[in-house]
């Protein structure tokens, strides 16, 4: 009889919390652990310079020392101080699925995660506001609440893994969907890709629009693929009315971009 | 910002980084300076910050490789692991403090003592996290002159796990235990 695979992780846990290593990175109190033997890295919140009171997923950091595997990364998530420089998690963690150093469902370790870390706090047009009549010196003001993106757009697949589209964006000849995940209403919504639908003679057609950041993003993407076999399937009858009711097909000589109609298939 | 597969909904996150980075400008703390014929008026301002959001929107979507470092990770699971599991490699751990402690400075004495008696092998902050990285960094040096962890970094630690994996699993093996990754449950 096989043994069943070990779980490797990624865990996450509070831990006490420690100093800060700089004034610009504060001890979230958060351990993750992976890997067998087991590793584990403390998570640390960046400020952003701009928006020192703003906080996202994109804001969790690691230290250098513990990032341990090769992976890409954006720089501008990066902070150096005195102490070492702190990587961004969410590619680190993308690089430890994509190199089998951890093998949990990405969608409870998200979750695990999402419950751990401090609420979201997305930088809104008050605070723009705010900042420029203050000439940058302004407190910051207090959050407001988020409301959840809107349901029944995906296909049911989609939306019961807790899929949804949090934006939509008319174009010339089709429609660009800000697609993200969230582990449950109310909870913080996890960046999956931009994906760009345009309607063609034979149904549509569709692409992610590419890079995208490095991150879990990707395995998000993933995800997402399998649970539809293609772009054209991955709305629902009331979601192909609210995307593309008001979207005129290009001629055909005008549409030069790749589409298709199946993911492409990515080979690790 | 959807262009480059970006989140879109980060808009107002990069006016106000563009908006930053010209007031800093303007107050002379680096960031983006604009010049005499971009103040002109109020097309040539907005042209102005059109191209410091490009060009924010251009750093978030660049990205670098970071390769894989040399990590204390091979000595943090000898000195997390059992007793029992020690024994073999006693002398290394014993060498490698002593020497730790030999080469350290006095500030750095109760960070290698703490890290000793560490359960999970890591070196805790006792007194700064500046401390934990002299450690760190003084640690790999003496790892490497010891051959633990290799200049080459990665290839070697990882052999050197191989190894210990493939003999505990060989010993398990003639005891009649299963095999699988019994060095890696007897770290933890």
């Amino acid at each position: 009889m096989q043994a069943a695979p070990t779980e490797l992780g990624p865990f996450f846990a509070h831990v006490k919390h420690q100093s800060h290593p700089s004034p610009k990175l504060l001890d979230l109190g958060i351990q993750m652990r992976w890997g067998a033997p087991r590793h584990s890295a403390r998570l640390f919140r960046n400020l952003r310079d701009h928006a020192p009171y703003a906080f996202g997923f994109e804001d969790v950091v690691i230290h250098e020392e513990d990032a341990i595997e090769d992976f890409d990364y954006q720089p501008s998530c990066v902070r150096r101080t005195a102490v070492g420089t702190f990587y961004p998690l969410s590619a680190f963690i993308a690089a430890l699925y994509e190199r089998r150093k951890a093998n949990r469902n990405i969608f409870t370790a998200l979750a695990e995660l999402d419950r751990l870390l401090p609420a979201e706090r997305p930088v809104t047009t008050r605070d723009i506001v705010n900042f420029c009549q203050s000439l940058g010196e302004a407190k910051p003001l207090p959050p407001e609440r988020q409301a959840d993106p809107p349901t029944d757009l995906l296909a049911r697949d989609l939306e019961t893994r807790g899929f949804r589209i949090t934006r939509r964006i008319a174009q010339k000849g089709g429609v660009v969907l800000d697609i993200g995940w969230l582990p449950k209403p109310g909870a913080r919504v996890f960046f999956t890709g931009i994906l760009e639908l345009r309607p063609t003679g034979s149904g549509i057609a569709g692409q992610w629009m590419p890079p995208g950041p490095c991150g879990v993003n990707r395995l998000l993407r993933r995800e997402f693929e399998q649970l539809c076999k293609g772009p054209g399937a991955c709305l629902s009858p009331a979601g192909r009315r609210h995307c593309l009711a008001d979207v005129e097909p290009l001629p055909r000589d005008g549409n030069k971009a790749k589409h298709i109609d199946v993911w492409p298939v990515i080979h690790h | 910002m959807v262009h480059f597969g970006l989140p879109s909904n980060r808009d107002e996150d990069l006016y106000q980084q563009a908006l930053y980075v010209v007031l800093k400008g303007i107050a002379g703390q680096g960031g983006r300076n604009p010049g005499p014929e971009d103040l002109q008026t109020k097309d040539t301002f907005r042209n102005y910050i059109r191209g410091v959001i490009n060009s924010i929107v251009e750093g978030w979507a660049r990205t670098h490789h970071r390769n894989g470092h040399c990590s204390l990770d091979v000595i943090q699971d000898i000195v997390a692991a059992p007793e029992a599991a020690q024994i073999e490699y006693h002398e290394l751990l014993a060498l490698l403090f002593a020497r730790l402690r030999q080469r350290a400075p006095a500030r750095l004495l109760p960070t290698i003592e703490a890290w000793e008696q560490s359960p999970d092998g890591r070196i805790p902050c006792v007194t700064s996290r500046k401390h934990v990285c002299a450690v760190r960094r003084l640690a790999r040096q003496i790892a490497q002159e010891l051959g633990v962890v290799p200049e080459t970094q990665r290839p070697l630690a990882a052999s050197l796990m191989d190894q210990a994996l493939n003999q505990t699993a060989g010993e398990a093996a003639a005891a009649g235990a299963p095999a699988a990754n019994s060095y890696a449950s007897s770290c933890r």
